[in-house]
């Protein structure tokens, strides 16, 4: 970089420059770059001329032009200075830039462990190698030795295992098992297959038996995909499948049955599956955030339908019509969610399409590092946090519980209130409007304990009334209002440790925690309990209590007479009911239909029989032929039950212990239902999630 | 000229310093040439290179650090200076986006304090000279609370678009910490946005338990460019900081409409006493796992009395504007396990004696804690016992400041005797306790170690204020006839 012309040994002294040049080997892009603009050899040959020159000028010289030399001197003095503070910039850009590439490649580490290499050789062969294994007590599915199926415990995991895998990285994108031994898991399986995108690499395995309940419909699909064995799959046949959705089979096989009382033979389907580029794996959708979050989701996960759509996909962003004058758009919410991430997907569909909702205050809390339910608060843009389980079983949801709220309250200090919602819910369209006309009275009445948007006596035979409320004395859960006081003051402090298997509910639900206190309930639900797997839920027991549940779906109902739920205008609101009500025939079973006359309107009164406050036993017989919640009391106030009967206003007094008792005609004796003997009574204390 | 000499010559061609030793063999072939012209072409290209240089050399220097040259431009053409426009296009920005961002730049805040009538007296686009925000400096600060922010998701594509480079800033949030395993998104807590040679810091106000605004502290993280910009100049971020929540107000300030803190007197003052410092949840933890929480029901109603009583009492002190910080007992309650000790029996608090006004008592008396006990005097030993509900005590300690170290006095009723309590010196940060932005000693490891030892993470039930404490010194005896004074007991 010696730009500047030396002149001979005899009058510069060796210049500091030079020194620099040792260094040659830390030079900076530039320089080298300079280097070659300088045209080394020209400059060099013409120094030398110089050099040789001024040589023989000095040895002629006397003197002669004295004042030129001066000034070349200066000149190149100037020049020396110039580049050495060239040079010691450069020196000092080189080594900041060497201090940095440390923790750069560190950062590029750290990614790379990231994203486990799943791709084997990750080089020109883009292929997975894929094992499929089916038996009658074992299935697995191994990606390129990766087991990413293994079931082989017993009496579990019966039926069509189906993995869905990602053509472009290899990636299990869902993992499902449909028990086609069973009724309907066929029609879900149906409907889950058709969800799945085109190109998607799917696998099928059998365990132990897949076809009493595969009906036509399944298997003219398994067909569409290309399978031979499929549509023919026999009582205990074995069955390995590997294809892709709406493209080539990619490897089959097949074992008969050979007897009805023994299975097919195990089969292991070992096969190759040629990986495609990312570009075709993806949507070409518009390049915006929405779709940004979108597109993250769907490479990531499989399952939710019209969501990753190529041409038509479904909306991720509601904007639903916002509440005038919206009492709770600062209120956060919490939804208290576990592993089930399409429960959740419909949960948070639901929420934020209803009227008044504000995503920024929701947070979804879920219960274990589970990767999709937080994928599935990402592709909604939600606020996501996951929590360490702690304990098991009851004790885990009531910790999981506890650690939500308070970090809700934490998030939102200024909150004074904070909605609590779970993951398999569906809200109503006006849950927010509902909550919006009703929590002033949280505010204003210290007799309340919450407000619940589910009445657990609201089914479609005996809700009717949208712009109704209720004061109970039970606490239904299910999407409610938590004041930030009761919290803090009472119920975080003595919250059930870890230990302790209970129930969060169940706690809060006695007496020493509720102390006396009501919820405010509408007669028609403001949420939708659909979860029909859980910690304390089947199928059986959803379709017995929950499916049949009333759920309000206008927009926009405004509630009757919201202040007369104070405690004591609720009292005024009590008897003038009574005193309106008709006294229903008594000799009759209340359990006929014909208990109640085909009027629509009216307003009905029964009395019961109830000897004590804690006497429930005619009332939990009637709850049972009414066909309503029936496992514990629910929905009473003070001795009284109020539902609709068709159309009508039914309203059951229990008699002695209700203080409504008075409004009895002194001719009417008191229903009494006989309990059934003891061995074949109702399942224990089971409730909800 | 050696053989071994030419051969280094010959190998090294690149080796330039070399060529002033080179031999004279050509002195003869080159004789010819008149030496003026030499001379001439020798200085030509000297200059030519210089020139070169000079222009690489501004270059390099422009595209590395243009403030360092901008500096002395923007004082001096005004609207013009970069970074007015910086400032300009982060508004248009915001604006656009309704991101709801105010001004807290100290400089500039004075700036506007100082002129504040005639930056009400402007309206919108009269002003006629760049008098605020083209002052030379670095970083322009600004901040937001998130909360408010409602699309944040967008925000940073935009600004880039607009010429902004910028920086984030996240990590996780620290209002997840006291609760057992969560983990949650993180959060933004600074943004640094580059225009040119200025740079926008937006400081990310989060909402804390305690009607106050919480900002993290600007850790750079391994992948960050440490020169992006010069981060030691900055404001904000160097520590954690707490603010209370400021009114905003809108001015026009050279012809941009801003928001500022409708009391920028009250922000200036707080911002070089803002440090905050986090209870040390992780360390709490691990204390009850060894030592387990008393949950029984008297210790769940002391907890509650003695959060109402410090409630109570900061509300006062807070009203006659007087500082205060968690001692004693309290202080180990907060450092040591994040809670109040339940079988501590009362509330401690500290006040610097400078800080002592006469109207404490009647303050107190109003708010319903009777004065219960009064030792010492202003000029000496002077603490305070005020009577909370349900048997929870008071205690005021008055801090008296020394050259190298500070104290408290303590008086023993009975006898008149007089005792001295020394602390290292310390100084004031914010911490969040019992849901409220109070006071700690920022040296707090060394106050507590003073007041009990080494040994301060195991729990002693029994503790004589007389001879427990190891900074506990005898400091001689009232005199009786100071006693009326001295010893007043109620």
């Amino acid at each position: 970089m010696v730009v500047t012309p030396q002149s001979s040994m005899d009058d510069w002294k060796p210049s500091p420059l030079i020194k620099p040049f040792g260094a040659r080997k830390k030079r900076s892009w530039y320089l080298t770059w300079k280097y070659k603009l300088t045209n080394q050899r020209a400059l060099r040959r013409f120094c030398q001329e110089l050099i040789v020159e001024r040589t023989k000028e000095i040895k002629a010289s006397n003197g002669r032009p004295q004042e030129l030399w001066t000034g070349a001197v200066l000149f190149l003095l100037v020049t020396v200075i110039v580049n050495i503070k060239l040079i010691l910039d450069t020196r000092r850009a080189i080594s900041e830039a060497s201090e940095d590439p440390e923790p750069e490649r560190d950062y590029d580490e750290a990614l790379g462990r990231l994203e486990p290499p799943r791709r084997r050789g990750s080089g020109p062969r883009r292929v997975l190698d894929v094992e499929v294994y089916s038996s009658r007590s074992k299935v697995y599915v191994a990606v390129d030795g990766t087991t990413v199926l293994e079931d082989e415990a017993r009496e579990q995991g019966r039926g069509i295992h189906v993995i869905v895998l990602n053509q472009a990285t290899g990636h299990v994108m869902a993992k499902r098992v449909f028990d086609t031994y069973s009724p309907h898991e066929d029609e879900a399986m149906v409907l889950f297959l058709n969800m799945v995108a085109p190109g998607r690499v799917l696998i099928c395995t059998v365990k132990d038996e897949g076809s009493f309940h595969l009906k036509d419909t399944a298997k003219a699909l398994l067909r569409s995909l290309g399978s031979q064995a499929g549509p023919v799959l026999g009582w205990r046949d074995t069955w390995a499948f590997v294809g892709r959705k709406g493209g080539p089979v990619l490897g089959e096989k097949h074992s008969k049955s050979p007897a009805l009382s023994s299975w097919g033979d195990p089969v292991l389907l070992k096969t190759d599956v040629p990986l495609s580029s990312a570009e075709e794996a993806e949507c070409h959708w518009a390049d915006t955030e929405l779709n940004r979050r979108r597109r993250r989701f769907c490479s990531k996960v499989e399952g939710y339908g019209s969501v990753c759509s190529c041409k038509d996909p479904t909306p991720i962003e509601f904007s639903p019509d916002p509440l005038p004058d919206n009492k709770v758009l600062n209120v956060p919410v919490a939804v208290i969610a576990g592993n089930r991430p399409n429960y959740l997907y419909r949960m948070l569909r639901s929420l934020l399409s209803a009227q008044g909702v504000s995503p920024q205050m929701i947070t979804v809390f879920i219960d274990g590092y589970y990767e999709e339910p937080m994928d599935v608060v990402a592709l909604f843009g939600l606020r996501g946090i996951q929590h360490t389980p702690i304990s098991i079983k009851n004790a885990r949801v009531s910790q999981h519980y506890k650690a939500s709220l308070t970090a809700t309250f934490n998030l939102f200090p200024e909150a004074k209130f904070a909605v609590v919602l779970e993951e398999d819910l569906d809200i109503a369209v006006d849950f927010f409007s509902f909550l919006s006309q009703s929590i002033h009275l949280l505010e204003e009445d210290d007799s309340l304990y919450c407000i619940s948007a589910w009445n657990d006596q609201g089914y479609e035979h005996t809700a009717e009334d949208p712009a109704l409320l209720y004061r109970v004395e039970t606490m239904p859960g299910l999407g409610w209002v938590l004041r930030k006081s009761l919290y803090k003051e009472e119920l975080e402090p003595k919250w059930p440790t870890p230990e302790k298997l209970w129930d969060w509910d169940m706690w809060m639900r006695m007496p020493e925690q509720r102390r006396g206190r009501e919820c405010i309930i509408p007669d028609v639900s403001r949420s939708y309990h659909f979860g029909i797997v859980g910690l304390n839920m089947n199928g059986y027991f959803h379709e017995a209590y929950f499916k049949k549940h009333k759920f309000n779906t206008v927009p926009g109902v405004q509630f009757r007479n919201v202040d007369s739920l104070k405690k004591d205008a609720y009292e005024v609101e009590v008897h003038r009911l009574l005193s309106e009500a008709e006294v229903l025939d008594h000799s009759k079973n209340p359990c006929e239909d014909s208990f109640l006359p085909d009027t629509e309107g009216h307003t009905y009164v029964a009395f019961i029989r109830m000897e004590k406050d804690d006497d429930f036993t005619t009332w939990t017989q009637l709850a049972k032929c009414l066909h309503i919640w029936d496992l514990d009391v629910r929905g009473n106030h003070r001795g009284l039950w109020r539902l609709f009967r068709k159309k009508n206003h039914f309203l059951v007094v229990g008699v002695p212990a209700s203080p409504y008792s008075v409004k009895k005609p002194p001719s009417i004796t008191p229903i009494f239902l006989e309990p059934p003997p003891k061995e074949e009574g109702a399942p224990g204390a089971a409730e909800q999630t | 000229m050696s053989k071994q000499d030419y051969l280094r010559i010959q190998k090294d061609e690149t080796n330039w310093g070399t060529f002033t030793r080179q031999p004279r063999e050509h002195h003869r072939l080159m004789s010819r040439i008149n030496k003026n012209v030499i001379l001439a072409l020798l200085t030509l290209t000297s200059s030519a290179f210089l020139l070169f240089q000079l222009y690489y050399y501004k270059h390099y220097l422009s595209a590395k650090n243009g403030a360092g040259l901008s500096k002395s431009k923007g004082s001096q053409i005004g609207f013009d200076s970069i970074q007015w426009r910086a400032v300009k296009k982060f508004i248009m920005l915001t604006s656009s986006q309704n991101v709801p961002v105010f001004l807290i730049d100290p400089l500039i805040l004075e700036l506007i304090n100082k002129n504040f009538e005639q930056v009400k007296n402007t309206s919108h686009g009269s002003a006629s000279e760049c008098k605020f925000l083209c002052v030379p400096r670095d970083f322009t600060a600004f901040a937001l609370q998130y909360h408010l922010w409602k699309n944040e998701e967008g925000w940073f594509r935009i600004a880039e678009n607009m010429g902004f480079q910028c920086l984030k800033i996240e990590s996780k949030d620290p209002r997840l910490d006291g609760i057992d395993s969560l983990s949650g998104t993180e959060i933004p807590l600074h943004y640094i946005c580059k225009l040119a040679a200025h740079a926008i810091h937006l400081v990310v106000f989060h909402e804390r338990s305690g009607n106050y605004l919480w900002h993290g502290h600007l850790r750079l993280k391994g992948h960050i460019d440490r020169k992006f910009v010069p981060f030691r100049k900055l404001q904000f971020g160097r520590y954690p900081g707490a603010f209370d929540r400021p009114e905003l107000q809108q001015v026009t300030v050279d012809g941009l409409v801003l928001l500022i803190p409708k009391d920028p007197v009250h922000f200036l003052e707080e911002v070089p006493h803002s440090r905050f410092i986090e209870c040390r949840y992780k360390e709490a933890r691990a204390f009850f796992q060894q030592y387990l929480d008393d949950n029984t029901v008297e210790a769940v109603a002391f907890r509650k009395s003695a959060k109402e009583l410090l409630q109570l009492a900061a509300r006062t002190l807070k009203k006659l504007g007087v500082r205060f910080w968690l001692s004693s007992g309290t202080c180990l309650g907060w450092y040591r396990q994040c809670n109040i000790i339940p079988y501590s029996k009362d509330v401690d608090l500290g006040i610097f004696i400078q800080d002592y006004k006469s109207d404490i008592i009647s303050a107190f008396h109003d708010a319903g804690l009777p004065l219960k006990h009064k030792f010492g005097k202003v000029e000496d030993s002077l603490e305070l016992s005020f009577q909370g509900k349900d048997d929870v005590k008071l205690d005021i300690f008055f801090f008296y400041e020394e050259t190298d170290h500070m104290w408290n006095g303590g008086t023993q009723a009975k006898t008149g005797k007089k005792f001295k309590y020394l602390f290292p010196k310390f100084t004031l940060c914010w911490t969040e306790f019992v849901d409220m932005k109070l006071h700690v000693p920022c040296e707090t490891i060394e106050y507590i170690e003073a007041n009990y030892g080494k040994t301060w993470k195991i729990p002693v039930k029994t503790w004589d204020w007389k001879r427990s404490p190891p900074n506990v010194q005898p400091n001689g005896i009232w005199p009786v006839s100071e006693w009326d004074e001295v010893i007043q007991l109620y």
